[in-house]
């Protein structure tokens, strides 16, 4: 009996020491449990309990990512570590699912199961929160997959229903070949190593690379992880899913799945690939480096031909996990650091964008570039932060984008990636084809039938000017991020 | 305190503007009151930070700077250089620009009728123009200086071509930034090589290696740097925008002329005195002395030229190139205290006569030929007292602020021994009074001659108080003082406090060695002359009234020596020369004047070049331009085809990808290290 009460109690000093993950993965939980609750009892169908549920926790959650200082535990000990790097991507993600959140009540309306996709959508945070905390193999796995579970749901949402369905089934079938490849590369780490903590892979891999079988199994560990990693990240050319999947499901959830989730996504791959990089004989990053320079021109030249705003945005959104890879490929401090400022940018562009398709096909039904010309004429804000995000998106000065880019810029220079670097510079002309084309469309061509004045909520339009503040505060001044990167490109840099 | 808060000089204007544009369109008089009002704390801020800073108060270095962008050893930083000349500079550009803020207010009324946009335009542009103005002096580095200066050209783009509704407005605006950017472009270059050689882009450290090396590259530097000041300060050869500069309203002219855009060459100059006293010959040419002919020539040429106008604004344009040519003149012999003197007074008479010039066009609904104007002396009383106190002092009469400076310019240009240059000064300064008692004259004396003349009407209170201010500044400059036992006039004691915190203190090889005769003897011909030319032009215009309108010859030397004809045509036609026919200009110019042998080879010549012309055109430049997209595009659609939306094939370029992926790892293991040669 006191066994079982000094284990209990073992167990809540482990829990209350690390306040911040197990409040806010518990509050998230709760808040999920709440929404299906909600939909099961309710009997309105436009409710508004759920939003205003999963409105409170994400907000809570975000106010204790953002105040709990990041913890120092050695991180060979743990299964997840709340440092800076978790604290940084955790609390990028849910500051966007937020957005997204206060978009969808808007957007969703009318729809059926609405508290169904609440849930999905608190589902998926609790996996924003535990997988740049990760620091072992296993627990990344299981964040990995739990992040991908409720989104299979979320994409099925339907706007559309056979297209919807349609997308869901390819990212469903995508998704789990990856997870196969993904899972056996971790497994040959890990059988290799003996060991699945991601900070003791280092020693323990150089001790066990002493026999050249191990040295070849550990290349096609290798080579699996880059395969796993590569279809969820769209990495071309196994992004194949993508375009079908992002235009097939609703627009805030693109907004979410093209942008944030990505974003963290990306976080894990840092620190895996970071960790193994002084190891390996061919690293990760030679496998990169190929497949950033395929993603950003394939994606960009591809994007160019589009008609289709939504399809466009997409080909973007893939294009931009390019420009992120460089700073991996780098994979010096300036490199991680440009990568982990990057990724905000990218993120907070990506939910603004599509957050604005939406709202302007939902309202309107415009969907190619062609009617959406003129559509400054009547409405003005929307026009106006829409092109912000279009413009921080291809880098244009004074926006986050271009300071991003210019950190990627020279962290490739500084890593003798000259090429890359130019890749860099020569897409983001090619890019300025279709970004540039939009604009022009929106504010300078004469408006089609079908441009109306937009009426939105005030909450949709805190919801667009808060990433739009970002863009240009991080622009103006990108220092106030940058710091906040290297803290966190530090920690993933230990080894 | 003031020094700390000197980035709010330029910052509180750049933060309002938003505010101004949509106080504006909403109509209300507020957008406008707010710029005054950011124009004022701007200036009371400039005053303070200038006292602060002469009685010896510094802040340390770096104090006013963020890093924008940090990499390595590279960084892009915007600082506040609060030094002494900077914030003399802050001062002129705040006091007169908030000035014209505050004259527009009545000037620019009409407009407000036009447009709905028009106002929130103006007050915007005209803001963000001050507030670039603004940034460019007070940059404590090059890239950010560029910034601004880019900022400025643009703003006097936007505004020279404010009257959008008329052709010629647009034509000159067009005409003002293509010739500027010619400039520009040496800005670039002196950016660039400065900081290859020094890896710094920081003008206090540049100012200070330039002291401890000797290098052709400072040089090189100080060249490119007059460059850029040719064309933003329009000087031989780059000058032909500013007299057409005057399409634009007459507060821009003035805000253009007195205090800002013009300005900035000079200060350009000035601000990097340091590196230009260090600065050996490049291909045997003195940077210094380059500057001071240069300047010299433009000082004597575009004098001769504003007595021949006949532009209520264009003598005032080309009087500004003249003194803009002093200036530079002053700055080439090393008479730097009595530039910065000089550039003082000019802001503060030349802009006082432009806002003169205003009053007259907005009495007689912008008639702008001199000969149709005349007896506005009956309707316009105040502004005629102003245009005689603008006049004397732009005419360097005794009791004035410009009397001072022209002459302190004068003997030290004689001092360096060049009689050339002391001649071209000369000229420059006897001419001012010449032309400006010529536009005197025939604006306010004499018969009306025409119907705008004689139903003038005086300006109101608003237009004629900021006038009042800037002819009072201009004599008031000149009133002598007790300084150090001597006598000297309240801005020599100024700028000679300046330039000496500065540690210039460089004059023209001593003044009493060389000196072709004594320093009385050139200040009593100089006035004197002067003195005889304005008489002679009063008598000519205002007592004899003589019409030269009715003087064929007369008229026919004006148009000939109008608009700075030669030049611009020589550049008009070699724009269309260069520009659209070579080969066929070339065939018909030498069927008329060369024989045949020369004409056939010219043609072949031609057809030749045409031919590689046309062919370069075809596969460079629209390959370039038209046909990369063309195939991107086609790439694009072609890779479209791939996204068939089946998911077999999806799941067939996903293997696709683990093959190369596959082909990569065995290559690596084979010693075919594709990757790593990628990774370097």
């Amino acid at each position: 009996m006191t066994g079982v009460i000094e284990k209990l109690t073992e167990l809540i000093n482990i829990f209350t020491a690390r306040p911040a993950l197990v409040t806010t993965v518990a509050i998230l939980f709760i808040a999920t449990f709440l929404c299906l609750l909600i939909e099961r009892f309710s009997k309105t169908k436009r409710n508004i309990l759920a939003f205003v549920v999963v409105l409170s926790a994400l907000l809570i959650t975000e106010a204790i990512l953002l105040i709990s200082p990041a913890e120092a535990f050695d991180p060979t000990k743990e299964y997840f570590l709340f440092d800076e790097f978790a604290k940084f991507f955790a609390s990028l993600g849910i500051f966007a699912t937020l957005i997204v959140i206060l978009i969808s009540q808007h957007y969703i309306k009318g729809l059926p199961a609405i508290p169904v996709f609440f849930a999905c959508m608190t589902g998926t945070s609790i996996g924003l929160i535990l997988l740049p905390a990760a620091t072992d193999l296993i627990t990344l796995y299981v964040s990995w997959e739990l992040l991908s579970v409720p989104l299979y749901g979320l994409v099925l949402y339907a706007f559309n229903w056979r297209r919807s369905t349609e997308g869901a089934l390819k990212y469903y079938v995508m998704g789990a070949t990856s997870s196969a490849f993904l899972g056996l590369g971790l497994a040959i780490l890990i059988a290799i190593s003996g060991k699945s903590n991601i900070y003791m892979l280092k020693p323990a891999l150089e001790q066990a690379l002493e026999s050249t079988f191990n040295d070849i199994l550990l290349g096609l560990a290798v080579l699996l992880l880059v395969i796993g990693f590569s279809v969820k990240m769209t990495i071309v050319p196994f992004h194949s899913w993508a375009p079908d999947t992002y235009t097939g499901s609703a627009h805030p959830v693109t907004a979410y799945l093209s942008g944030t989730i990505k974003a963290v996504r990306f976080a894990a791959l840092l620190r895996i690939v970071l960790m193994l990089a002084p190891v390996l004989r061919i690293s990760a990053q030679a496998y990169f480096a190929i497949l950033a320079f395929l993603t950003m021109t394939y994606a960009n030249i591809v994007a160019l031909k589009q008609r289709d705003i939504y399809r466009m945005l997409a080909y973007s959104s893939i294009s931009q996990v390019g420009y992120i890879l460089m700073g991996l490929v780098a994979g010096t401090l300036y490199g991680a650091t440009a990568a982990i400022f990057y990724a905000l940018v990218f993120a907070m562009a990506e939910v603004l964008v599509f957050s604005i398709t939406g709202i302007v096909w939902k309202h309107l039904n415009i969907t190619t570039i062609d009617e959406i010309s003129g559509l400054s004429s009547r409405n003005p804000y929307i026009s106006f932060v829409f092109a912000l995000g279009l413009l921080s998106l291809l880098g244009m000065p004074p926006l986050a984008g271009f300071a991003g880019k210019v950190y990627l810029f020279f962290a490739a220079l500084d890593a003798n990636l000259l090429w890359l670097g130019l890749a860099l510079v020569v897409n983001s002309g090619i890019s300025a084809g279709y970004y540039g084309l939009l604009v022009k469309r929106i504010f300078i061509d004469e408006p089609s039938e079908k441009i109306a004045k937009i009426r939105t909520p005030a909450y949709v339009s805190l919801a667009l000017g808060l990433p739009t503040l970002i863009l240009i505060a991080l622009g103006v001044y990108p220092g106030l991020a940058e710091t906040f990167a290297r803290a966190a490109a530090g920690k993933a840099l230990i080894s | 305190m003031f020094l700390e808060m000197s980035w709010l000089i330029p910052g509180l204007l750049f933060i309002i503007l938003p505010l101004v544009v949509i106080l504006e369109y909403k109509r209300t008089y507020l957008g406008a009151l707010l710029s005054i009002f950011a124009g004022t704390v701007s200036t009371i801020l400039s005053i303070g930070g200038l006292i602060e800073i002469l009685s010896g108060y510094k802040l340390p270095p770096d104090a006013l700077k963020i890093v924008w962008l940090k990499y390595g050893t590279f960084e892009v930083s915007f600082g506040i250089l609060a030094d002494e000349l900077s914030m003399f500079m802050a001062f002129i550009v705040s006091f007169i620009g908030t000035l014209i803020l505050i004259y527009s207010l009545e000037y620019m009324r009409h407009d407000r009728e036009h447009s709905v946009w028009a106002w929130p335009r103006y007050f915007f542009e005209i803001t963000l123009f001050i507030a670039f103005m603004l940034m460019l002096v007070l940059s404590s580095n090059l890239l950010q200086l560029l910034i601004a200066w880019e900022g400025v050209g643009l703003c006097s783009y936007l505004l020279i071509g404010y009257w959008w509704w008329k052709p010629e407005a647009s034509k000159a605006a067009k005409k003002a930034f293509i010739t500027t950017r010619i400039g520009d472009l040496f800005l670039y270059l002196a950016t660039a090589y400065a900081f290859f050689v020094f890896h710094t882009l920081d003008v206090a450290k540049l100012n200070e290696i330039s002291g401890s090396m000797v290098s052709p590259s400072l040089g090189i530097i100080a060249l490119s740097l007059f460059g850029a000041a040719i064309g933003k300060s329009a000087q031989i050869p780059l000058f032909t925008w500013l007299p057409w500069a005057m399409e634009g309203p007459t507060t821009v002219s003035a805000l253009i002329h007195a205090a800002t855009m013009v300005k900035a060459g000079v200060f350009l100059v000035a601000r990097f005195y340091p590196l230009y006293m260090h600065a050996p010959a490049v291909f045997g040419i003195e940077p210094l002395v380059f500057v001071a002919y240069i300047g010299g020539l433009t000082a004597a040429f575009a004098g001769v030229l504003a007595v021949f106008n006949n532009d209520v604004k264009g003598v005032l344009a080309y009087s500004t190139i003249s003194h803009l040519g002093l200036l530079f003149l002053a700055l080439g012999v090393g008479a730097y205290t009595a530039a910065l003197f000089h550039l003082l007074n000019h802001a503060f008479f030349k802009a006082g006569l432009f806002l003169v010039a205003g009053s007259v066009l907005h009495a007689t609904h912008d008639l702008r030929e001199l000969h149709k104007l005349g007896g506005l002396k009956d309707h316009m009383k105040w502004t005629l007292l102003f245009a005689f106190i603008g006049g004397w002092a732009i005419a360097g009469f005794p009791l004035s602020g410009g009397f001072w400076s022209k002459d302190e310019i004068l003997i030290e240009t004689a001092a360096t021994g060049d009689i050339t240059l002391f001649l071209l000064g000369f000229i420059a300064a006897i001419t001012g009074a010449a032309y400006t008692f010529r536009w005197i004259s025939l604006m306010f004396y004499g018969k009306p001659k025409s119907k705008e003349a004689e139903h003038a009407h005086e300006a109101n209170l608003i237009m004629l108080i900021p006038i009042a201010i800037l002819v009072t500044g201009a004599i008031l400059w000149g009133i002598p003082i007790l300084h150090h036992g001597k006598l000297a006039p309240i801005g020599l004691v100024l700028t000679e406090q300046i330039s000496q915190a500065l540690g210039i203190t460089i004059h023209a090889a001593g003044p009493a060695e060389k000196l072709f005769m004594p320093k009385e003897v050139i200040m009593i011909i100089t006035v004197g002359v002067s003195f005889v030319l304005a008489l002679v032009m009063f008598y000519t215009y205002a007592i004899k009234c003589v019409d030269f309108s009715k003087h064929r010859r007369l008229i026919k030397i004006q148009s000939a020596l109008q608009q700075g004809t030669i030049i611009d045509v020589i550049y008009d036609k070699m724009a269309y020369f260069f520009g659209t026919r070579i080969a066929k200009g070339a065939a018909t110019f030498d069927t008329k004047v060369v024989d045949a042998i020369y004409y056939k080879i010219t043609y072949l010549f031609g057809i030749i070049i045409a031919k590689w012309a046309t062919l370069f055109d075809i596969n460079v430049i629209d390959a370039l331009f038209e046909r990369t997209p063309r195939a991107m595009r086609r790439l694009g659609s072609f890779l479209a085809k791939i996204q068939t939306g089946h998911i077999n094939t999806y799941m067939a370029t996903l293997t696709v990808g683990i093959i190369i992926l596959i082909c990569l790892f065995l290559g690596g293991l084979l010693g075919f290290n594709l990757v790593s040669l990628l990774l370097g």
